[in-house]
């Protein structure tokens, strides 16, 4: 009985699946280079990232895209979190996803209920071992995705979804001091244990449209609401509150990207971008060392803009492209004041300032493969001059090459 | 079928067909006759086209024009060309834009010639079938589905395109023929453009939390919760306040090292009355005041260093201020006070400065009593009187040319030491650093407690000059 029911499961499946189109997409890239922070060099390490979804068209309405996404980072970026001034760093991360895409020929919506699960590894000192890093992460995200067509390939979409992101090996020191020293003093009531776990919802609104006969507009709002369930908010005393920790991040972009053809073999596109974020926390800090209280120690409001220029040569099928990017981001902690070189604070708030530029070149070697070279710069500074913690005032730059497969 | 069933039609009527025919019209079809200005909309059809007539399509729109030269034109919507020449011997047309589908049976030896801006192709065998698409600037795009199609270019460069094959046209000319996907590489590649394009949205939704976790990383640094010891480890610290009781606090500085396990540093202030909750005013008192006493006094002091193994912990009571420049005793005169609240030491000579003197201290360690002094109400720190306890000499070594290291070793009598080696970048630099400390004693065995904290706490507290 057992053996039939095996066998006509076989069977339906196999029915099934030879019923099932599928496509498979991806890419995988593999990049060596060197990053170097405030003259220190880092030694020569390499970027890799694969990325595999075998597409499936389920009918004519309801498709499926399962993804898996790989990624190794040895040599750091100027758009990681540098003030840590570690130039080794090595990162790992692995993401599993499936989405749902429901579109018909006959309607302008479409709709995408999707889950995620990612791990990211985090080595940021020698003495770190894969899988017990302090920052190693594991994210679930579930929600979904409506899309209406305006005019293809333009669209109009909003995704919400649920999130919650666990580090596990990172437990505050003063819960584990709590549970090991008891009657020592050593700990404050109330206080949590994984105070980086947290938790919420996450919105994303975007669209993309022409903009008059020769350029394509793109704007999004996002919105993440977390709320960090063990950490409770600090007052005025330095105690700890019965309310938890709850943030609410929102970033606003707008792009105009303005093609031009000269002909078929020579193209360049003109890219503005302009964004805003801004984060606004319940949660306080306090300075233990001086008795003072720090409100809206992590509210903080960013502006950034960054024009660009991709430049295409050759034909448009295996075209060599060029890019330059140059980026500006100013950033305004709006309730923490700058502090000296001793840790003294004064008046004002704290602001830091970040110049980038980055430049590319892609260079089609056969019909999927590319060979990449790129070169990115960082520049910032600040009027925090406390920096024996966090440099908030560096130069960084990363330069890379190696090749990209895509299929 | 049904177009062969035209051309056949058609050829067959030979002689009576004098012009070419537009017919099975959708949509918005005008026609403007050679000469005339205007466009006129084509009717229903069939209606005939002579030789410089223009045609044009609207948006969605369907144009079928039978040529007398024995070929079919189909327009898609959007499309405008003009009907150069057509006869019985042959027929070209200009195409200006727009999509249009070429094909032609049995040719035998009529010419079929079409032109776009950017090149002319010919009919290069007696039955074909080819697509040609003017875009922007009038680039031309060509697509032949059966037969051979011949191509030149303005620049004289020429090219034969066969079945399944297609080739551009542009400013620069005649680029190199590829193949055409067929209908089933078209579908499975629209699918796969259409699965990137949703795989892109899919990677997208992970921008909120990696701007997220970034934020939260870069907080955890910022607040000084992550930092690297001498020898490159990485060392968690958190500094914080506990308030058990109105009248105390605790200053605590927790360490943790892979491997190590938890270490920290500790000092209970206990004082004659209830403390405000905002303490910025008590640290600013704690180094000493000017002029006047301080409103609060420190009445006694718990000083820890430990792992949970060993310890050594200094124990001070009986705290009242003195006004140190006005006692009896000139040698403990107090030229210059820190000022917690700009970081600097200030001048006070001459003034009044009141700070606290215990009457009992005693240090320990891992519960061995190894000094200490006692009193009654103390007016000076030399009428203490020390412990009845073995004797020891205190020596202080730098080893390093910069002073960042430093050992201070206090040697008993009965043979035990303790060591206090400090690692910072003295002088002005201090302040800006984490300070080290790896305390050791005769009593830990060998072993060594390793505390990383502020140095600032050491300042106001006066546990460094």
């Amino acid at each position: 009985m057992r053996r039939a029911s095996l066998a006509i499961l076989f069977l339906l499946s196999s029915a099934a699946c030879r019923a099932v189109e599928w496509t498979p997409v991806g890419g995988l890239s593999v990049l060596g280079g060197v990053h170097s922070f405030a003259g220190e060099k880092g030694s020569l390490s390499g970027n890799a990232r694969g990325i595999f979804a075998p597409a499936m068209r389920l009918d004519s309405r309801w498709s499926l895209l399962p993804s898996a996404v790989a990624e190794y980072e040895g040599t750091r970026r100027v758009t990681d979190v540098l003030g840590t001034a570690t130039p080794m760093q090595e990162r790992l991360e692995g993401r599993l996803g499936v989405r749902a895409v429901y579109a018909s020929a006959s309607s302008r919506w479409r709709l995408k209920p999707s889950a995620a699960y990612s791990r990211e590894l985090l080595k940021e000192t020698k003495d770190e071992a894969w899988g017990k890093g302090l920052y190693d992460q594991t994210r679930w995200t579930i929600g979904g995705e409506v899309e209406y067509l305006t005019v293809e390939p333009h669209s109009l979409r909003l995704a919400v979804d649920w999130f919650e992101s666990v580090y596990p090996n990172y437990t505050s020191l003063e819960s584990q001091a709590a549970l090991q020293f008891q009657g020592r003093s050593l700990a404050r009531e109330l206080v949590g244990d994984r105070v980086l776990d947290r938790r919420g919802w996450q919105m994303r609104l975007s669209a993309d449209a022409p903009l008059g006969a020769r350029a394509i507009g793109e704007a999004s709002v996002l919105g993440a609401w977390s709320r960090f369930p063990s950490q409770p908010v600090v007052d005025e005393g330095g105690q700890f509150e019965a309310r938890e920790r709850q943030d609410f991040l929102t970033d606003a972009a707008l792009a105009a990207r303005m093609p031009y053809d000269w002909n078929a073999d020579l193209r360049a596109r003109a890219d503005l971008e302009l964004g805003a974020s801004a984060n606004t926390s319940n949660q306080n800090g306090y300075d233990a060392t001086r008795g003072r209280f720090l409100p809206g120690f992590y509210d903080f409001i960013e502006w950034r803009a960054a024009p660009a220029l991709i430049v295409v040569v050759g034909p448009p099928r295996r075209p060599v492209t060029a890019r330059l990017k140059a980026g500006c981001r100013r950033r305004l902690y709006t309730s923490r004041p700058p502090q000296n070189e001793t840790g003294v604070y004064g008046s004002g708030s704290l602001s830091t300032t970040e110049w980038t530029l980055s430049a590319g070149l892609d260079y089609p070697m056969a019909r999927r493969l590319s060979l990449l070279f790129s070169l990115e710069r960082v520049s910032a500074s600040s009027n925090q001059r406390f920096q024996g913690y966090y440099r908030y005032a560096y130069e960084a730059t990363t330069v890379l090459a190696g090749f990209r497969w895509n299929w | 079928m049904r177009r062969l069933l035209l051309i056949a039609a058609f050829s067959l009527a030979g002689g009576s067909v004098r012009a070419a025919v537009l017919r099975d019209m959708s949509g918005l079809v005008q026609v403007r006759e050679a000469g005339d200005l205007r466009w006129r909309p084509a009717g229903k059809g069939p209606r005939p086209v002579a030789s410089g007539d223009s045609i044009r399509t609207g948006f969605d729109a369907h144009a079928l024009l039978v040529l007398e030269a024995g070929a079919l034109v189909e327009l898609s919507g959007n499309a405008h060309l003009m009907l150069a020449e057509d006869s019985r011997v042959g027929a070209s047309v200009n195409i200006l834009f727009g999509f249009a589908r070429f094909s032609a049976d049995g040719l035998r030896g009529r010419e079929i010639v079409v032109r776009t801006p950017m090149a002319v192709s010919r009919a290069r065998s007696e039955a074909v079938s080819w697509n040609v698409s003017v875009s922007g600037g009038g680039n031309s795009s060509f697509d032949v589905g059966r037969g051979t199609v011949g191509l030149e270019d303005d620049l004289g460069r020429r090219a034969l395109l066969r079945e399944g094959e297609r080739l551009t046209a542009d400013a620069a000319g005649l680029h190199e023929p590829f193949a055409v996907p067929t209908s089933a590489q078209a579908r499975r590649d629209d699918f796969a453009g259409f699965m990137r394009r949703e795989l892109s949205y899919e990677l997208e939704r992970d921008e909120p939390q990696r701007l997220v976790a970034s934020e939260v990383r870069r907080s955890e640094q910022q607040l000084g919760r992550i930092l690297t010891d001498a020898a490159g480890r990485r060392v968690r610290a958190e500094e914080f306040l506990v308030r058990l009781a109105p009248e105390r606090f605790t200053f605590v500085a927790l360490n943790d090292r892979r491997g190590d396990g938890m270490s920290w540093y500790s000092w209970t202030g206990v004082y004659d009355r209830a403390l405000p909750r905002d303490l910025s005013a008590v640290f600013a008192a704690l180094p000493g005041t000017v002029d006047a006493p301080s409103p609060w006094t420190l009445t006694s002091y718990v000083e820890e260093r430990s792992d949970g193994a060993d310890s050594l912990v200094v124990r001070a009571s009986g705290g009242h201020q003195v006004d140190l420049n006005g006692n009896w005793d000139p040698t403990d005169d107090v030229s210059s006070l820190f000022d917690p609240s700009r970081d600097v030491f200030i001048s006070v000579a001459g003034r009044p400065v009141y700070k606290t003197l215990f009457d009992n201290s005693s240090l320990f360690a891992d519960g061995v009593l190894k000094r200490g002094w006692t009193g009654s109400n103390l007016q000076a720190q030399s009428d203490a009187t020390p412990l009845a306890l073995p004797a020891f000499t205190a020596n202080t070594t730098f080893l390093d040319a910069d002073g960042s290291r430093r050992v201070e070793l206090e040697s008993y009598a009965d043979g035990t030491a303790i060591s206090v080696e400090t690692r910072a970048s003295w002088g002005a630099r201090l302040l800006q650093d984490a300070f080290q400390e790896n305390v050791s004693a005769s009593e830990f065995g060998g072993r060594a407690v390793q505390v990383i904290y502020s140095p600032r706490i050491q300042f106001v507290t006066g546990g460094l000059p």
